[in-house]
């Protein structure tokens, strides 16, 4: 058996491997191809399910809680408060985001390579990675017929102002724009973790422990050598089924939020005191336009392109259509409001404003298994958001929108300029602007000295031997693209540094 | 390359790769990870056993039903629609966060009770008209307390999500995905396949206005980096 689910536990509770793996999103995933295949018995230990592509479905009854955090529940503390979104099931967050393969900007990787004194952190080590990560995912600009109207008009917008607009790499194969990358691709057209990399862990023999949550690592004679889960009942979710997993090595890719959780209940990371501190998210705020014209943004692929006229801002623009369930509950109004807008759902765009960090957070423990998460956005955010928010409207009405829904609550409605120009950061408090975001990123930093990073240039805790981190939380800074491709090179580059490890102490043994 | 500074833990015996017989389980798992399916059910059989519905009371369903009457729009009539989402939202809640979950049935109680504690009438909001019910909500939701705003918008998200979910309301606002979803399945088979790309697959134009935006500023060219 390769792939295990609650009612397996019965049956067998302890196991063995080389390599335990905390995790199968694009981080933890990417590790454990690159173990697997060079020769390692590595075994997955995944929360959530195991969902293959054929249950794929436009539905958020069932997909929400199947493949969601805390069925999509999971919110950032502060002021603002900010929802976030993260993948729980065989592929993490991959399966549910919109799969853009950008590479981390080479001012970002200079800065990393003089914080971790390690020239693979560097552009130029980086590189071949992400050569790598691109080839894996099949990272390539959209095909024509997967294009639809709500992509042309934010595209030719950004043109006809005179705005740069690029189109994204993503990690797509084929993809004819079925636009459900929200609920997972039913076409198998976006190259998730759990059509990429995970199917070549399998082949190479891996197995995934799925619906089991990592509660705690052991410890033996100060090295990691194992974890410890917790796999609930599948009807009650009360009663618990305790499973133990040893291995040579520990990787925890459990996301940025939940790898420090896992982590501050072993109380390391102390050198420093960093462990779960660089909490970085790119928040970023909706506005949702109206058209007096068909644009069904539901069919074609989301986000064909980003506006990056405001790079040098830290502003980016993107269409990241919705299906109604989540534009629904995202509007300001209820009842017969509520509908009326959402009669106008084929003539609807969402699209946002993401602003890079320029502050951090915090992940501490809470209370009954659940990670506090603080982040505040800066008066420095705030007016770039505000400002992100009166260039994207500009563009909508230049292309013959009606009506916007901007996201600062008591000043939601605007029908022209005239409105929009009434947000200013004197009219709108910033606990009213409206934020969310899917890229939680930098907890457990690298760095070249155990005094402001957790964890050394392998990946491995400077203050616990044997576990490492291979996920989004090793981020030393914020990148300002989106994430996935740098977190695939980065777990490339940590299960590769580990398996020469363990094969050579194999090799020196035999 | 770098090296930890920390110490390789003791040596264990070579253990040998995976056997065949694994390997062939993982290549069969690992196909049927990418397989596609046309059926793209609501309720897909992929062995995966949902939790039951979260445990409320008699009276805790009711202040809900209440609320979920004061939140959904009149119309479209859809049958039994109190009572699906009631189950849909107590289907989600066990795998929220127990605090959360019990977070929620605390926002339940509060807005049931709101026309009492915000001196309104002398009842629940249960007992009150949709449209009265309704305009309290909205009345809440402008409140300056941070908290009794929250809890507005947390209840219309849950309640919201789930109605626009239902067949009936998707078919009423004529976002039917499933024939798209179907085609566009069967589209990329035949492109994987080799097959060639038809005038009928481009996804619009769907007005004059963005054909004419077509017209006149092209596209980029479709292409590798």
């Amino acid at each position: 058996m390769s792939l295990y689910r609650h009612a397996d536990y019965e049956r067998e509770r302890s196991f063995h491997a080389d390599v335990v793996i905390v995790g199968t999103g694009a981080g933890g995933a990417a590790a454990g191809a690159v173990l697997a295949e060079a020769g390692l018995d590595v075994i997955f230990v995944e929360e959530g399910g195991y969902h293959p592509t054929s249950s794929f479905n436009p539905y958020m009854s069932e997909s929400v809680p199947r493949l969601y955090r805390d069925a999509g529940t999971t919110a950032i503390l502060g002021r603002p408060p900010i929802p976030y979104m993260e993948g729980r099931c065989v592929g993490g967050t991959t399966v549910i985001n919109g799969g853009m393969a950008y590479r981390a900007p080479d001012d970002v990787l200079v800065g990393w390579e003089r914080l971790t004194g390690d020239a693979a952190y560097g552009p130029g080590g980086m590189a071949p990675l992400f050569a790598e990560v691109e080839a894996t995912i099949s990272a390539r600009r959209q095909r024509p017929e997967s294009i639809g109207d709500d992509n042309r008009i934010m595209h030719l917008g950004a043109k006809k102002l005179g705005w740069k607009s690029e189109v994204n790499p993503r990690a797509q194969d084929h993809c004819v724009g079925t636009n459900n990358c929200v609920l997972g691709c039913p076409t198998g057209g976006k190259q998730s973790a759990l059509v990429s990399t995970m199917p070549r862990a399998m082949r190479a023999g891996a197995r995934c422990l799925t619906e089991l949550r990592a509660e705690r690592l052991i410890v033996e004679n100060g090295r990691c050598v194992g974890v410890v889960g917790r796999s609930p009942d599948p009807r009650t979710r009360r009663r618990f089924t305790e499973v133990t997993v040893r291995g040579d090595a520990v990787v925890v890719a459990a996301g940025a939020i939940h790898t420090p959780y896992l982590l501050l209940g072993q109380r390391v990371g102390r050198p420093s005191r960093q462990l779960g501190r660089n909490f970085l998210c790119h928040p970023n705020a909706k506005v949702m336009a109206f058209y007096p014209f068909d644009v069904k943004a539901w069919q074609g692929v989301s986000q064909w392109s980003q506006v990056r006229e405001f790079r040098n801002e830290g502003i980016l623009f993107a269409e990241n259509m919705i299906p109604p369930w989540p534009a629904g509950a995202a509007m300001p109004w209820h009842g017969d409001a509520s509908m009326a807008l959402l009669e106008r759902y084929n003539q609807m765009l969402v699209t946002g404003v993401l602003v890079e960090d320029s502050t951090t957070g915090r992940v501490t423990r809470g209370p009954l298994g659940m990670p506090l998460t603080r982040y505040d956005i800066t008066d420095w955010d705030f007016h770039r958001f505000v400002e992100g928010v009166k260039r994207l409207s500009e563009l909508h009405f230049a292309m013959g929108a009606d009506m916007l829904v901007l996201p600062f609550r008591g000043l939601h409605v605007a029908r022209s300029m005239d409105d929009v120009r009434k947000v200013t950061v004197d009219t709108v408090k910033r606990k009213h602007i409206e934020l969310f975001t899917v890229h939680l990123m930098g907890t457990a930093r690298l760095g070249a000295r155990p005094e402001d990073s957790v964890v050394d240039p392998n990946g491995q805790l400077w203050d616990l031997p044997g576990c490492y981190v291979a996920d989004a939380s090793l981020f030393p800074t914020a990148v300002g693209v989106n994430p996935q491709v740098t977190i695939m090179a980065l777990a490339y580059q940590v299960g590769r540094r580990l398996a020469d490890r363990l094969l050579g102490r194999r090799a020196r043994a035999a | 390359m770098a090296r930890a500074m920390t110490p390789e833990g003791p040596e264990r015996p070579a253990r040998p790769r995976a056997p065949r017989a694994m390997e062939d389980i993982g290549a069969r798992l690992a196909e049927e990870m990418s397989r596609t399916s046309e059926a793209l059910a609501r309720h897909p059989a992929d062995g995966w056993v949902f939790a039951d519905p979260y445990p409320m009371s008699r009276d805790l369903v009711g202040a809900f039903h209440g609320l979920i009457r004061a939140v959904i729009p009149s119309a479209p009539a859809v049958p039994d629609v109190e009572v699906r989402i009631e189950q849909q939202v107590r289907r989600m809640m066990p795998y929220m966060q127990p605090l959360v979950a019990f977070g929620f049935t605390l926002v339940l109680r509060a807005l049931d009770l709101a026309p009492l504690w915000r001196g309104r009438a002398p009842r629940r909001l249960r007992d009150m008209t949709p449209a009265a019910a309704s305009a309290l909500l909205e009345e809440l939701e402008r409140s300056r307390i941070g908290p009794v705003s929250d809890m507005v918008v947390a209840a219309r998200a849950a309640i919201l999500a789930p109605y626009y979910d239902l067949d009936e309301v998707c078919a009423h606002i004529d976002y039917q995905p499933l024939s798209f979803m179907r085609d566009r399945i069967a589209l990329r088979r035949r492109l994987v396949g080799g097959g060639a790309v038809r005038p009928s697959d481009l996804i619009g134009p769907y007005s004059e206005q963005v054909a004419t935006l077509v017209r006149d500023v092209p596209e980029e060219p479709e292409g590798a980096q």
